[in-house]
């Protein structure tokens, strides 16, 4: 599986079940993929209110247009896929809030106390790559089953910004990015490929 | 300007993302001990600091280290590897085990989070010498315990032979490190996450480097653990280890409690050795106010390549600001300004001279605030 396949996948789990789009191949000619992907951003940044799944979404967009410089084809052409789907949800409102995302992080998870909890942080407004800031967060920014699901490593998007329907309010989220277990297939693929390895890797005579 | 042939120099150059070691051994050979990027620039601070003196590293150097797999160490280490193809490459013996690399390639499966899965620049070091073994390249990587020989030349101008000894890890560290490897490894019904770092920071390699009389010792991150077999003591005990003392001493694991054992300082070094660390500051600095006094107390003449300080943030929205006081978070930056510390000999004239030269942020350690 390609890192963006990956990230379509996650993506895809992320959205509500009414919301999963099929993922079949579009049928677009490949000159036409970035102005589809634009347009299907655009939708998505419009639909963003105050729920969780649209946070996610936003997250889903964001990686997508940070990886699009190597990928496949058809790997665009699910993301956008994703995306436009996304933008066709019924949840949508008559007049949606509009989401003004003034700062974005992205945290690992470093450690967990009884009543906080440590993360790295990666500046992605700033298009950081590595992690620059650290941040310790209070237990009650999360909800109790939010914070069962904490491990060292787990990575957490975090936004601040403005939301604005009648009023412009302040808000801040962070989201657990729930990532899919390992599956047996990777996993005896490691092994096999560790084990590979160990015989290829020649070392030099002593 | 580089040093004179005849001239033995370390530099030590830190703290960016990571800390980097170049040994230069004489005749314009160097050695690069772990990697680091500087923060601001992106660059491998090791490379970059070897071009900005003229020297050619795809000829020049000629052993590569890696003391750790910690990516606090090994940070650009693959680029180092591609730049410098004369160079053999060494690492602790735990990290050509079965259970290391399929944890590498298990962590290269998918996309883990934007700073990567935490074990990405060993993925790519371990494909890399798979890649290079595949086209019948002469093979480079040397695994190291204890006491493995790493390097042993005598064909130098300053007459002196050259000598590079692993002191550690020890079998029972690499046993540790490879057991919990096999706990930490995902069972299926776990979810993807960023590899956490192991700790104590067992597996690490402490380097020897003598030539003729001038000795140097790297401490790396190893750790003290208070039992036989095992951290600094099992260096102490290994009557197979390399005598002498040395002149000069990277501090191990950033000037930090846990890698002090004072039998080294008596032991292992001259008294008032010229002495040289990279701080820390992520999660917790180091070092502490504690343990500036006590390094101190065994080496007056020691130097820190950055100040304790974080550096600024950049200036944020104050909205942001407003937000994020108001969810009682607390937030730093882990960012500590790269800076450098030279220490060079004074050539055949005065082997045993050292002079060291700091770079700001460097800074004396007797100078500072922790």
């Amino acid at each position: 599986m390609t890192l963006v396949q990956y990230d379509v996948q996650t993506a895809m789990h992320n959205l509500p079940e009414h919301a999963q789009p099929s993922i079949d191949p579009l049928p677009e000619p490949e000159q036409q993929l970035d102005q589809f992907f634009d347009h299907a951003k655009r939708h998505v940044s419009d639909l963003i209110n105050t729920t969780e799944w649209s946070a996610k979404v936003h997250s889903a967009a964001v990686d997508s247009s940070q990886s699009l410089g190597a990928t496949e084809n058809e790997d665009v052409r699910r993301k956008i896929k994703l995306l436009q789907a996304a933008s066709k949800l019924p949840e949508r409102r008559a007049s949606p809030p509009k989401l003004h995302i003034l700062q974005e992080w992205e945290g690992v998870v470093a450690h967990i106390g009884s009543d906080a909890f440590e993360m790295t942080l990666v500046d992605i407004t700033a298009r950081a790559k590595d992690f620059q800031e650290m941040a310790t967060v209070p237990r009650e920014e999360l909800t109790d089953d939010e914070w069962r699901k904490l491990e060292v490593g787990t990575v957490i998007r975090w936004i601040i910004g403005y939301q604005t329907s009648h009023r412009r309010t302040r808000f801040s989220r962070l989201i657990i990015r729930e990532r899919p277990n390992w599956t047996t297939n990777e996993i005896e693929w490691a092994k096999s490929a560790a084990r590979d390895a160990v015989e290829r890797l020649p070392e030099i005579e002593l | 300007m580089g040093p004179t042939a005849d001239q033995i120099e370390l530099t030590v150059i830190g703290p960016g993302f990571g800390e980097s070691i170049l040994i230069h051994i004489g005749d314009g050979r160097w050695i690069i001990v772990d990697s680091c990027i500087s923060y601001g620039t992106g660059a491998v601070a090791a490379l970059d600091y070897l071009a900005g003196i003229g020297v050619n590293v795809a000829t020049a150097v000629q052993l590569i280290v890696a003391t750790h797999w910690h990516d606090d160490h090994i940070r650009g280490l693959y680029n180092i590897l591609r730049a410098c193809p004369s160079a053999e490459f060494c690492c602790s013996i735990a990290l050509g085990e079965e259970e290391f690399i399929a944890q590498t390639k298990l962590y290269s499966t998918g996309w883990i989070s934007a700073a990567g899965s935490g074990l990405q620049e060993s993925e790519r070091i371990t494909s890399f010498l798979l890649d290079q073994a595949k086209s019948g390249a002469k093979p480079r990587l040397r695994r190291a315990l204890a006491n493995t020989r790493l390097f042993s030349r005598s064909d130098f101008s300053h007459g002196c032979e050259v000598e590079v000894t692993a002191l550690s890890p020890s079998a029972l560290e690499v046993q540790s490190f490879l057991e919990e490897l096999r706990r930490l490894f995902p069972t299926g019904r776990q979810p993807k996450r960023r590899m956490p770092t192991l700790g104590p920071n067992n597996g690490s390699l402490v380097l020897w480097i003598s030539i003729g009389p001038a000795i140097i010792l790297l401490g790396a991150d190893l750790e003290e653990r208070g039992k036989a077999g095992y951290g600094w003591k099992a260096i102490l005990e290994d009557t197979a280890a390399p005598t002498g003392k040395g002149q000069v001493f990277k501090i191990p694991h950033h000037g930090s409690a846990s890698g002090h054992l004072h039998e080294i300082w008596t032991d292992k070094l001259e008294r008032n050795p010229l002495s040289v660390l990279s701080p820390y500051n992520r999660g917790h600095k180091l070092p502490t106010r504690i343990d500036v006094d006590r390094i101190l107390g065994y080496a007056p003449n020691s130097y820190s390549t950055s100040r304790f300080e974080s550096a600024r943030p950049h200036p944020r929205d104050r909205a942001v600001e407003r937000q994020i006081r108001e969810m009682g978070v607390k937030l730093h930056s882990v960012k500590l300004e790269t800076g450098r510390v030279t220490i060079r000999n004074g050539g055949l004239s005065d082997f045993l001279s050292w002079h060291p030269t700091i770079i700001p942020p460097a800074q004396q350690l007797s100078g500072m605030e922790a």
